[in-house]
């Protein structure tokens, strides 16, 4: 490219740095990315920015409303529960629990899904087909019963749920990815590759990959959305965290017998996950929008 | 068309049979004796124990066990319950049609608010409109379901007396059971004072029906938006425009029943989350149905009645996929026209 300044180094934007920069001119996107960054933060700070123990009992301040309330004690920000446990912490460590929790589940159940949605993807012929079907049986089962049955078998427990929802998130991207790689394999550019001698393996890291990322980026945040939703639900039922810890779902269930005396004890975690949910959402279609409109 | 059907069918026997696999398996892999796990007899003493080995071929090979166990499934003997031992088939029939009932209302609200709104949405698309009903379907596709249950009772039941808590009719009346569809064994009841049971199952289904069906209308948004908005881009449009339609006969004629159409795959995604959505409500409500009685059943490890609603579920979803996958190749030529051309 011709330029005329000649002492000045002209840095060109790459096609990342471009999809970047698009992503931060769009205003929902980007307010959506800071929430989630500041959850990914007060996840992983969370016993430091944290004022009280989870777990800590405050025996003269049962049942405190949130502070804004007349009866409200500005020394727990979003009140206590019926055994004087502060809520705001409960609710800071419970980011640490289900949303920590689930962004690292999804996480390694995309790294091994890709992996074998690409074999899958790659391989054609009766094998192609088995795994074809069998994929279909397992995602024709209900992703919150599947892991129901799991933790059945395994035992109720947060362990147990982290394994189920894991095992359930698999078929998911395994699918996704198969699926994606599909496509991409019957367009022109690939042949191409194909024709100048390129192996298997080089067409899928170097040619086919960063063309599907936006599909795999899309499915984690859809993944980590779905886990989070599954290790709430699964402690909401008493099979998964145990009653007492500072779980969102479970939170939810044991504010079920004080909802009327105390229903911000309800309120609170609900609106919280709420939020990160779709935090989570919305920058997932966020970066999926920019990413295609760079292809584009 | 003949071909399609073999393949489906192809695709339908190989799945069950994956799923009965799976249900199989299960009894072997749940914590207990496989013999227990399998009958669902907890107490035997030793005579008894080694005739139930012996028919279920517990000495033999793992695939004898299992053409054993298909044999049972579908005579219909799906074991004994651990906590109440009586056969599952009887209890599964007699919480089946409360989920049914419930999910039915649903899926009726869903497709009554859903289709509608996605079709408004994708006609004024980029419009105000569509911002706005795009907007609320992604809020509302973010709640779990287990908080709006909890927060339509808190404020509709504890705060404003308007709708009853729980369950399905007020204890002061008492319907004989014929269906097991709560409507229609009042209609077939007879009963004196009719008006007043009717009015209180309903009100007791409002909630219910309102948490169940939020997040499959907000996915049907979303699902027929983005079909309308492909088909308002489609040349077709452009000439009945030209040809001067009026809107209403443009929806009408054109637009809905091209956008309706490819999305009729999808709805099997639809009944998916309706299902699982359905556990979690049913609990929350405390609504007879088999997600109720799947967890209570979890909770007292009652491992054959686990096995029975996995095996019964998965089953009832592929063939909910199957014959969408089927009345929507009826329904599309286009779709037929591309698989004759493979």
């Amino acid at each position: 490219m011709q330029n005329n300044q000649i002492y000045k180094e002209v840095q060109y934007p790459g096609p990342y740095q471009i999809a970047w920069s698009r992503f931060k001119s769009d205003h929902i996107s980007w307010v959506s990315f800071c929430l989630v960054a500041t959850f990914i933060f007060v996840a992983v700070f969370a016993p430091v920015i944290a004022p009280y123990s989870p777990y800590a009992q405050h025996n003269e301040n049962i049942l405190h409303p949130p502070s804004w309330q007349t009866a409200g004690n500005v020394y727990f920000l979003l009140g206590t529960d019926d055994l004087g446990r502060d809520v705001f912490s409960r609710l800071l460590h419970g980011t640490q629990v289900t949303f920590g929790i689930s962004l690292i589940v999804a996480l390694v159940a995309m790294l091994v899904g890709c992996a074998l949605g690409a074999m899958a993807g790659m391989s054609r012929g009766l094998r192609a087909s088995f795994f074809n079907h069998l994929l279909d049986t397992i995602l024709s089962i209900p992703s919150l019963l599947l892991a129901i049955i799991i933790v059945a078998i395994l035992g109720p427990g947060l362990e147990n749920t982290i394994w189920a929802v894991f095992s359930v998130l698999i078929p998911q991207f395994v699918h996704r990815t198969r699926i994606a790689i599909k496509i991409e394999l019957e367009k022109e550019y690939v042949t191409a590759a194909r024709l100048d001698g390129a192996s298997d393996f080089h067409i899928l890291t170097n040619t086919i990959l960063p063309n599907i990322i936006e599909t795999i980026i899309l499915q984690y945040s859809l993944a980590v959305s779905a886990a989070m939703l599954d290790i709430a639900a699964l402690g909401f039922l008493g099979l998964g965290a145990q009653h007492g810890s500072p779980e969102w779902g479970a939170m939810l269930a044991d504010s079920i017998d004080l909802i009327y005396r105390a229903s911000w004890l309800a309120t609170l975690p609900g609106i919280t996950m709420f939020i990160c949910l779709l935090s989570v959402h919305t920058m997932g279609h966020g970066i999926r929008n920019t990413l295609k409109q760079r292809s584009e | 068309m003949f071909v399609y059907l073999i393949r489906r069918l192809n695709l339908l026997i190989t799945t069950l049979f994956l799923i009965s696999l799976f249900s199989f398996s299960l009894g072997h892999f749940f914590p207990g004796d496989p013999v227990i796990n399998f009958s669902g007899q907890q107490s035997l003493d030793y005579d008894e124990y080694e005739a139930l080995s012996q028919t279920l071929g517990m000495n033999q090979s793992y695939f004898e066990q299992y053409i054993i166990y298909l044999r049972r499934i579908l005579d219909g003997d799906l074991g004994l319950s651990f906590s109440t031992q009586t056969p599952l088939i009887d209890d599964v029939i007699r919480v089946m049609p409360a989920s049914i009932e419930l999910s039915f209302y649903a899926l009726l609200l869903t497709l009554v608010l859903g289709l509608p709104l996605g079709l408004w949405a994708g006609i004024k698309q980029h419009k105000l409109v569509d911002k706005i009903i795009f907007t609320l379907a992604t809020m509302a596709n973010s709640v779990p379901i287990f908080w709006s249950g909890l927060i339509f009772i808190l404020i509709f039941s504890l705060n404003n007396q308007i709708f009853p808590m729980s369950g399905r009719l007020n204890l002061l009346y008492e319907v004989p059971s014929q269906t097991g569809f709560l409507l229609m064994d009042i209609f077939l009841a007879d009963m004196p004072n009719k008006l007043a049971v009717y009015q209180d199952a309903l009100t007791h289904l409002v909630l219910p029906t309102l948490t169940l069906a939020i997040l499959p209308t907000t996915l049907l948004i979303g699902m027929m938006r983005s079909s309308v908005v492909n088909v308002m881009r489609s040349p077709y449009i452009k000439a009945a425009l030209t040809k001067g339609l009026s809107t209403r006969e443009l929806i009408s004629r054109h637009v809905f029943r091209n956008a309706i159409v490819p999305i009729i795959p999808q709805f099997s995604l639809l009944f998916n989350i309706l299902m699982t959505s359905t556990m979690i409500t049913e609990i929350i409500f405390s609504w007879p149905g088999i997600g109720h009685w799947l967890i209570e059943a979890i909770y007292q490890r009652d491992y054959p009645a686990i096995q029975a609603t996995l095996l019964l579920v998965a089953s009832i979803m592929i063939m909910i996929t199957v014959v969408l996958d089927i009345l929507h190749m009826l329904v599309n030529p286009l779709a037929r026209q591309t698989l004759h051309a493979k």
